[in-house]
């Protein structure tokens, strides 16, 4: 009973937040003077522009998921399974674009390139102008987005070799060298994850638009956001941004129809065992130099530009008076939110593990749409669901907020703590059960603390994605109570640029800390 | 091990902090007393919280504010008033052009409010029953590279051949220059207007993202002058670039020079009617107007008499384009299909 | 003749000590049986032997060449010639049965007529000629095992070491497969280290027969 009860409440938690909102604004879609009428969805394509629009979009995701795949996996690799010196710093440097909102990394690498930049010291005049023309339009969004988004395949990559059983490596290791191992054994075997990875960085990138915007480079999702305020209609405008959600979920659920098939990944591991290692010998100085110079060029150079054009140090004052409450506001929130959704993840990836609700594919699924329509809908949907007289506690309070951030990012709980679960064996629980152990104390005393580790990452990481939020947040933030993110975003419309890159690190050193913090801690168990 | 205990304990004093911090910055306590006013921004947040602030230290009363940019095409704050119609949250919109005030009207999210402070601005700025009201105005000038010879005189040059591939606007679908367009359609009627927009295409007129952007790209030489919002070239004349700012289509049988004023509105149904009158009033005031102009985004003030910087000129001194910014706004939901088609990528 | 060599061995895992000084040598030809209870060093042993860890002290030396000594792995794995049967098989879960024997062949550059006939006759000796494209998920234990022991074989090492392979059978199974092991030792020649803590397969097994007990030696013998 408590059993269905608890299951039950983490779905419709997950309906009234998300499903509820986005499927109001479908609804609205769908008519067009009180009849039933898919003239909105007829009408999208009709100009030549929504094609090119939709085409700009593909191919800034794909090269930026093939950019990330090819460069993530190696750099994974090295940090994750050489003797490379450094690697837990290394990591954790080029983890940082991928932990603030995207649109400072293109800021900051704009403050590079800039005629009062950074560079300006060490290139010549003319090289300086022909990067930055060259940053303007695709180049410039392709290289900030495969800056943000590389951390994700890296750190996947990471993660997956420690969770390849050692003995297969070892037997391929007795005839074969380290680069014949990877390509044939090891890769292959992690192969679905990577897959997830470049799919999880296309759908990403199709639903960025601060990124483009500021690099002034046309693609779909900018269109469907402007939409919104061009003609004030919201059934036109989200049946503009259905065509990019559809194309995200077909993706995402070829890919959770795929990574079924290939169930050898979950393995137990015999415990105990570690993997081995790759000594790198004579090429490990020069592969060091050579991840740190890409660690240098993508991530600190941008933020050292940051840093110099803020280097006054009244501007910080100024950055923290206009800022610190705002700061404030966007830990409290995305605590709230990641703390939520850690129980809530936890709950749903049960329900999907054992299919314990009949819809529990549904709430797979759902969970992903949301993750994969864009923010402005859900934010839209949010207000003409929760704005009415009975539902104020919630509209005017920052619950709404936490509904946008629960509804957003519950896929990312969800499936972490999913893939834990399936290293649980179902023996735990029900040894338990015999032992009389009713259902919520084997939940508590038996899976939690089993799937800590799950649970802690999915805290952690939507954690992370709630604190840099820019979309959700802009449109449902209740008056006078605005995240940092959204602060940076409306004060850089003619704020002053030492001010605004000041926020801007404030923003990177308040993501940094408490990611560094749970770093040391993840590392040292 | 002892160090990481310690390290969760201090982990978890700082988030219990936090909760507590964030408790008391964020409950909404004594919303419907007259102490607080909600007020929707589409003006830039630089410009406009320091004189919320000011209305805050003036009148006790506190400033509750969502703040939108024109980067982002002011899409949060209009969508929420239109989402929230059936239970306003804000009592206060402040637009920073009367088009999307005349949208409010329309959709029935308006409240009329005729503020005494208004008395002396002129009734073109102010709608006719008392919806909104204009205030501190950007005039729509052409910005122009000092080191090119000829001077541009009229909007017309954009289609003249002298600067054929000289010149660049901003993507027409967008901001003050969609209102700029629809304008030029309710003066000129449509058939001249649709015959400039043409003329605009042959002459190879090239299209930027924003207002700013045009303005960096005449700076910069790439192109000799275009069309923007007379901030932004203030803007960059108070950067020492090598740009002049030229008011369009003067003197006697000119059309003139668009005005876009910023605009206040009262929604209806709003929770906190008094306050939200007596920001109004502070907004429409002479102050506000003095405070805006010699900010950096120099506004003109539309009270005769208020102090200016010199790179301003006075309204008076202005040809102003003769409009009705209600049939403008209509026109503009009227050629949305010809803009988008215009504007379409080749 | 000696094949294997180890001379001193030291081995820590997690500041634990696993091995202590220890010194072993084995015959070429000789089946030599590690017997120990469970967590008494016996796989840390194969480890070392098989090069993918370094001792802490100690050297090691194969045919009488010196391949580890103390931190330092001079020979890689790929260089030694060393066919290993692991305790969970690691059969390559994406490869078919031919597959996981090829890539052996392949890594060692065998020419593709040549890897196509001693791939078949390898699956013949051990019964599974028909198998031969099923992946591992669709065979059944005793098979697997099999498939364990022909890939460890295929490349005609000199030295194969097998971690208990069979701990995973039923009893049945396991006697017959046990063997088919000796069988193709003897067939084959090579020298085997194997390793278990069930008596009776120590019995039917080996010809020597080392007893670990907390990272020592306790004893070793003959048998016949």
């Amino acid at each position: 009973m408590t059993k269905r009860l608890a299951l039950w409440a983490a779905a419709l938690v997950l309906f009234f937040s998300g499903v509820l909102p986005v499927l109001s604004m479908l609804h609205s879609s769908l008519l067009l003077e009180g009849h039933l009428s898919f003239s909105n969805y007829l009408n999208i394509f009709s100009s030549e522009r929504e094609w090119i629009l939709l085409k700009n979009s593909l191919t800034l995701a794909f090269l930026v998921s093939l950019i990330t795949l090819f460069l993530g996996v190696p750099l994974g690799l090295l940090l994750g399974k050489t003797d490379i010196p450094f690697k837990r710093q290394l990591s954790l440097i080029l983890c940082i674009p991928i932990l603030i909102p995207p649109y400072i990394v293109a800021v900051s690498v704009d403050n590079c390139l800039g005629q009062e930049g950074l560079l300006r010291l060490f290139l010549p005049a003319w090289v300086l102008s022909s990067l930055s023309s060259h940053y303007l339009g695709l180049g410039g969004s392709v290289f900030v987005l495969s800056t943000v988004y590389l951390p994700i395949p890296m750190l996947l990559t990471i993660s997956l070799l420690k969770n390849v059983n050692p003995a297969l490596e070892e037997a391929a290791r007795l005839s074969a060298k380290w680069p014949l191992v990877l390509k044939e054994i090891t890769l292959p075997i992690i192969r679905p994850g990577l897959i997830l990875s470049a799919i999880l960085v296309f759908v990403l990138c199709l639903g960025e638009f601060s990124v483009p915007s500021y690099l002034r480079y046309q693609v779909f999702s900018v269109e469907s956001f402007t939409q919104f305020s061009a003609v004030y209609d919201f059934g036109s405008a989200t049946a503009q941004s259905v065509p990019l959600a559809v194309v995200a979920l077909l993706l995402l659920v070829a890919e959770s129809l795929y990574s079924r098939k290939d169930l050898f990944l979950s393995t137990p591991l015999v415990s105990g065992t570690k993997t081995l290692e790759i000594a790198l010998g004579n090429s490990r100085p020069y592969l060091f130099i050579l991840v740190s110079a890409l660690a240098f060029l993508i991530v600190i150079l941008p933020l050292l530009s940051l840093f110099y054009s803020s280097l006054d140090f009244s501007v910080y004052k100024e950055a923290i008076k206009v800022a610190g409450d705002a700061l404030t506001r966007s830990f409290f929130y995305a605590f709230l939110a990641a703390s939520l959704l850690s129980i809530l993840g936890f709950l749903s990836a049960y329900t999907i593990k054992n299919r314990a609700i009949w819809c529990w594919r549904l709430v797979d699924m759902t969970s992903l749409f949301l993750f994969a329509i864009p923010g402005t809908v859900l934010g839209i949907g949010l207000i003409a669901t929760w704005n009415n007289p009975w539902t104020q506690f919630v509209y005017s309070s920052l619950l709404i907020i936490v509904f946008g951030y629960v509804a957003r990012y519950h896929v990312l709980s969800s499936r972490i703590i999913l893939s834990q679960l399936y290293l649980i064996s179902p023996s735990m629980e029900e040894a338990a059960q015999l032992a009389g152990a009713g259902w919520l104390s084997r939940m508590l005393f038996i899976l939690t603390p089993l799937s800590k580790r799950g649970i802690m990452a999915a805290w952690l990481c939507v954690f992370l994605f709630c604190l840099r939020d820019t979309d959700i947040s802009l449109i449902v933030y209740p008056p006078g109570c605005e995240t940092l993110p959204v602060r940076i975003f409306t004060l850089m419309a003619n704020g002053s640029p030492g001010l605004i890159s000041s926020l801007c690190m404030l923003m990177v050193v308040s993501v940094l800390v408490p990611a560094s913090i749970f770093w040391h801690l993840r590392w040292s168990r | 091990m002892l160090a990481s205990k310690y390290v969760r304990i201090a982990l978890g004093a700082l988030f219990f902090a936090l909760f507590s911090a964030g408790l008391i910055s964020c409950t909404n306590k004594g919303h419907d007393s007259e102490k607080t006013v909600v007020v929707y921004v589409s003006e830039d947040q630089v410009f406009s919280e320091p004189i919320l602030k000011d209305f805050e230290k003036q009148t006790g009363i506190r400033v509750k504010a969502v703040y939108d940019t024109e980067e982002a095409k002011s899409t949060g704050v209009m969508n929420r008033l239109i989402a929230e119609k059936n239970n306003p949250q804000a009592d206060v919109y402040w637009a920073n052009e009367p088009i999307r005030a005349q949208v409010l009207k329309e959709k029935g999210i308006a409240a009329p409010y005729v503020s005494k402070n208004a008395e002396t601005i002129s009734d073109v700025f102010k709608d006719k029953e008392g919806y909104w009201t204009g205030f501190s105005a950007r005039a729509r000038v052409l910005i122009m590279n000092k080191e090119v010879d000829s001077e541009p005189k009229s909007i017309f040059d954009l289609a003249s051949p002298e600067w054929k591939g000289r010149a660049v606007i901003a993507n027409p679908l967008f901001g003050t220059t969609t209102s700029h367009v629809a304008a030029l359609f309710t003066v000129l009627g449509d058939e001249r207007a649709l015959a400039f927009m043409e003329s605009l295409t042959e002459n190879k007129v090239a299209i930027s993202t924003s207002n700013g952007e045009s303005a960096d790209l005449v700076a910069s030489g790439r192109y000799a002058f275009s069309l923007v919002d007379s901030d932004d070239a203030v803007n960059r004349i108070r950067q020492g670039r090598p740009v002049k700012m030229v008011y369009p289509d003067q003197g006697e049988r000119g059309i003139g020079c668009f005005i876009v004023p910023n605009v206040v509105v009262l929604i209806k149904g709003a929770r906190h009617p008094e306050a939200a009158r007596r920001l109004i009033d502070y907004l429409l005031s002479p102050q506000v107007e003095r405070k805006l102009a010699f900010a950096d985004c120099a506004q003109i003030p539309l009270h005769k008499g208020v102090e200016i910087p010199p790179e301003l000129k006075p309204l008076d001194k202005i040809n102003v384009m003769k409009v009705d910014y209600e049939k403008v706004a209509k026109k503009m939901l009227e050629i949305q299909p010809f803009l988008r088609k215009w504007a379409g990528l080749k | 003749m000696v094949e294997v060599k180890l001379q001193s061995i030291t081995k820590h895992l997690e500041g634990r000590l696993v091995l202590k000084d220890i010194d072993l040598e084995i015959v070429k030809g000789a089946r030599l049986v590690l017997l120990g209870p469970s967590g008494c060093g016996k796989t840390t042993l194969l480890r070392l032997i098989a090069g993918f860890i370094a001792p802490d002290e100690g050297e090691i030396f194969i045919s009488g060449k010196m391949v580890s000594r103390a931190g330092e792995i001079v020979v890689p794995p790929e260089e030694r010639g060393i066919g290993f049967v692991f305790q969970d098989l690691a059969l390559w879960p994406h490869m078919s049965v031919y597959k996981n024997l090829e890539f052996v062949l392949k890594a060692q550059r065998v020419p593709k007529t040549k890897r196509i006939e001693r791939i078949k006759k390898m699956l013949d000796m051990v019964g599974l000629q028909d198998l031969s494209s099923r992946m591992p998920a669709q065979l059944s234990g005793g098979q697997r095992q099999r498939v364990a022991l022909a890939r460890a074989l295929v490349s005609r090492p000199s030295l194969v070491l097998m971690d208990e392979p069979l701990s995973s059978l039923d009893w049945d199974l396991r006697a017959h497969l046990a063997k088919r092991i000796c069988k193709l030792q003897e067939e084959i020649e090579f020298t085997m280290v194997y390793v278990t803590h069930d008596r009776d397969e120590t019995k039917q097994l080996a010809t020597q027969v080392v007893v670990i007990r907390n990272g020592t030696i306790k004893g070793d013998g003959e048998q016949s």
